[in-house]
């Protein structure tokens, strides 16, 4: 599992939040999540594949747009 | 079974399973793959409807499904810069931009669902008819419907369904060989309509 940088905001109940996910296109992907997989500026998301400058990822949830996997910037995976 | 991304992938280098044109890498989940909403669509002749006011339909030996979706149904395409607005409670049909093909041999049979993004809007991609048997080839027929209560933007090229592949216990004996193979009076005519 990998750290994706990620806005945090809180759900309409306690064990849920909101992520914002800047994808490699400059769009930012919403997804709903349990507070459980995600901390106070990452969600946890597994890699799927790697190329030059992105990394495509696969988020616990699918996002407002329909996507399950986007492709972030490798700066966005956090250490 | 139920295959994952990298079943499906080698399935698909193999052709076993076969999707045209082949599916972005973001189209993929963990055991599914998105399929996108072709421009034509499928939508009820009201006029025509009010004109036979009363009249019922009867499913059985003497029905004839083609002859009921010229009279009651006009086809038109989806205009890219406006899409197409489902009302709440519409009712229509649309095919996936996507064509699949799955080799009776492969052993692979699959199953049209809705995607949750969708979902929580109250489209709903199917009625009660998911299954994709093995040895079918065609684009997928959707019956789209809104059940939400605001209305619904379609778009052509939109994320419209995710195929869930399964492989079969064995090799079926008879491939799919039904009325919607190819489904040759609706997209396919169409399709060759626009050449």
């Amino acid at each position: 599992m990998s750290r994706v940088k990620a806005r945090i905001v809180r759900g309409t109940n306690g064990s849920e939040c909101i992520a914002y996910i800047t994808t490699a296109g400059g769009i930012s992907a919403e997804v709903l999540l349990s507070a459980a997989q995600t901390g106070s500026n990452h969600v946890l998301a597994a890699e799927v594949a790697r190329d030059k400058n992105n990394v495509l990822i696969e988020l616990p949830q699918e996002t407002s747009s329909g996507d399950w996997r986007v492709w972030v910037n490798k700066n966005q995976i956090l250490r | 079974m139920i295959l994952t991304d990298r079943e499906i992938q080698v399935f698909l280098a193999n052709r076993q399973i076969n999707i045209k044109p082949k599916p972005d890498p973001v189209r993929y989940s963990s055991t599914s793959v998105d399929l996108t909403l072709a421009k034509q669509l499928r939508i009820w002749s009201f006029d025509q409807i009010e004109k036979t006011k009363g009249e019922i339909v009867t499913p059985g030996p003497e029905f004839k499904y083609s002859e009921f979706r010229e009279k009651f149904t006009k086809r038109i395409n989806i205009r890219p810069d406006k899409g197409y607005v489902l009302a709440p409670d519409a009712f229509i049909l649309a095919w996936t931009h996507e064509t699949i093909y799955l080799p009776n041999h492969s052993r692979i049979a699959a199953r049209v669902e809705g995607k949750s993004s969708l979902a929580r809007l109250g489209l709903a991609v199917h009625v009660t008819a998911p299954t994709i048997h093995a040895g079918f080839e065609g684009p997928l027929q959707l019956e789209l419907c809104n059940h939400g209560p605001v209305s619904i933007r379609l778009t052509p090229g939109m994320p419209i369904c995710q195929l869930i592949f399964e492989m079969t216990l064995g090799t079926p004996a008879k491939g799919y060989s039904g009325i919607f193979l190819r489904q040759k009076n609706s997209y396919y005519k169409v399709e060759q309509g626009r050449n």
